[in-house]
């Protein structure tokens, strides 16, 4: 009887592990079908409870030479501001002083501390720092959803727990919650306006001319 | 790398009534992470010839950049002169850097020191710089101006929203004469399409106002800076940067300056090649080229 306990939940262990890299492998197929760009919005709390309005709009074009945009919108400070990855760089545009800050990828280490936006583009990248599982699915105001939990394999993430929520219809992630060690909310952030778009590296790339350029090593 | 991260959130943590940079820390965290980083600039290689007329003075010019761990080494070189700096910054990604370099400089003329730091954090952004030499800077780099002694400014923006900057610049000098002269500007600028700046200013007692403009002419991305100081003091200023391809990767510049006691300088820049002529009471050209030889270029 044991036995078969122990051959049951291996094996719902295993269909469940066979699921949760089926959802990654689905969704990483569906942004990797052609460029695309949403805007995320959402609440950045703060330690006293109180919480801030955020507004990014993140572009990608996805493939062999992947390339992502990140525009601040919200908080009013960063506005206009935006960094832009690509396999080899990384840009930073500070509007206050119209900087271009490029370093190589490797040394910007564009994964900090909480999510790096871009991985919500990159789900293999998100599922190499992050141990996902599925915890079921719900149905929300934009259709039918897996709920998928992620726990970061590094613990200096700077996050405890995640939660993602992945549209079953058309497989993207159409909200993310972060969550420290106590339980509390550090973001609250949903995905909108996502369209296929046509960009190109030109498009994500643009900066004013006669912005400063820093290369860094 | 790492534990300065955990450090700073130990630090958002422990606050029970987080400022707005903390705040901002906080939000990177979250958003795209913290790009902490101690880095180098590029190596690069200048060389350039520098000629004036009246006096008559021709000088080779070097100028060098080298990464050496978290710090950038800076040379350069003229006749009579040389100068050595270092400097290092610290990315906070799209939040904002803080940079500072500090310099000296010997020639036959005689000396000068100066210091540098550069912040930008959020809605606030200022520089702070402080030179002193024995000798007019110019007798020991070309490219600085015909003063000598004590020179301390203070150059700071502050973002009063998406659309508004205020723009606040001090200035202290105390010339070799022992001549002592302040200076003060506050601008205010406005971004619609195209960016919009008024402005107030005196300079060692001159009252002049300030107008600018700044905007796009183009589908391609050339860019248009004109500012016009008129009063007491007159100059205008314009820089016109158009990109040579779509990457954006090369731009021409133009630059013009004039000013009034007649002073004109123009400088053109494509392509690692930069020239520079004047004119301020007597004419001068300085011929440049910039070698990147590091990196990921």
């Amino acid at each position: 009887m044991k036995k078969l306990l122990a051959i049951a939940v291996l094996s719902l262990g295993l269909a469940a592990a066979q699921s949760i890299a089926e959802i990654t492998r689905q969704v990483q197929a569906n942004l990797d079908r052609s460029p695309w760009e949403a805007t995320i919005t959402g609440k950045i709390q703060l330690p006293d409870g109180s919480s801030q309005d955020a507004e990014f709009r993140l572009q990608v074009i996805p493939g062999r030479e992947q390339l992502a945009r990140v525009e601040f919108k919200k908080p009013a400070a960063l506005e206009g501001n935006f960094v832009v990855i690509s396999d080899k760089e990384v840009w930073n545009y500070l509007f206050l002083t119209n900087q271009v800050i490029i370093q190589p990828r490797a040394k910007a280490r564009v994964e900090g501390l909480g999510v790096n936006l871009t991985d919500l583009g990159d789900f293999d990248q998100l599922a190499e720092r992050v141990t996902l599982r599925l915890l079921g699915e719900q149905n929300t105001p934009s259709g039918a959803v897996w709920r998928i939990a992620g726990t970061p394999k590094d613990p200096s993430l700077g996050f405890a727990s995640m939660e993602i929520l992945v549209l079953k219809s058309d497989p993207r992630p159409i909200a993310l919650t972060l969550r420290d060690s106590q339980n509390r909310v550090l973001a609250d952030l949903s995905f909108q306006n996502f369209r296929r778009a046509n960009l190109t590296p030109q498009v994500l790339r643009k900066r004013p001319a006669d912005a400063e350029v820093l290369r860094r090593n | 790398m790492h534990t300065a991260k955990r450090i700073g959130v130990l630090q958002a943590r422990q606050v029970e009534h987080p400022s707005i940079a903390r705040y901002l820390l906080r939000l990177a965290f979250v958003a795209l992470g913290l790009q902490l980083s101690l880095l180098g600039l590029g190596q690069s290689l200048t060389i350039g010839l520098q000629g004036r007329l009246s006096p008559g003075y021709l000088t080779p010019t070097l100028e060098v950049t080298l990464p050496l761990g978290d710090l950038d080494l800076y040379a350069r070189l003229q006749r009579d002169a040389l100068g050595v700096g270092l400097g290092s910054a610290l990315e906070f990604s799209a939040l904002g850097r803080l940079s500072y370099r500090v310099q000296a400089s010997l020639g036959f003329a005689g000396w000068g020191l100066e210091g540098r730091a550069s912040g930008t954090f959020g809605p606030v952004a200022a520089n702070v710089e402080a030179l002193y030499s024995n000798t007019l800077r110019n007798n020991l780099w070309v490219g600085e101006e015909a003063e000598g002694g004590l020179k301390v400014g203070l150059w700071g923006r502050y973002r009063l929203d998406p659309r508004q900057t205020l723009g606040l610049q001090m200035g202290f000098k105390n010339d070799l004469a022992g001549i002592a002269r302040g200076a003060a500007e506050l601008s205010y600028a406005l971004r619609q399409a195209q960016t919009y700046t008024v402005g107030l200013g005196v300079d060692d007692a001159r009252l002049y106002g300030l107008l600018g403009w700044r905007g796009e002419l183009d589908e391609a991305g050339t860019l248009l800076e004109a500012t016009l100081r008129a009063g007491q003091l007159n100059r205008l200023e314009a820089t016109l940067t158009t990109p040579l391809d779509d990457e954006q990767l090369n731009n021409l510049k133009l630059r013009l300056t004039a000013s009034y006691p007649w002073a004109v300088s123009l400088g053109i820049e494509a392509y690692g090649f930069r020239a520079d002529a004047g004119y301020d009471g007597g004419f001068s050209l300085w011929l440049r080229y910039t070698l990147s030889l590091g990196g990921n270029e």
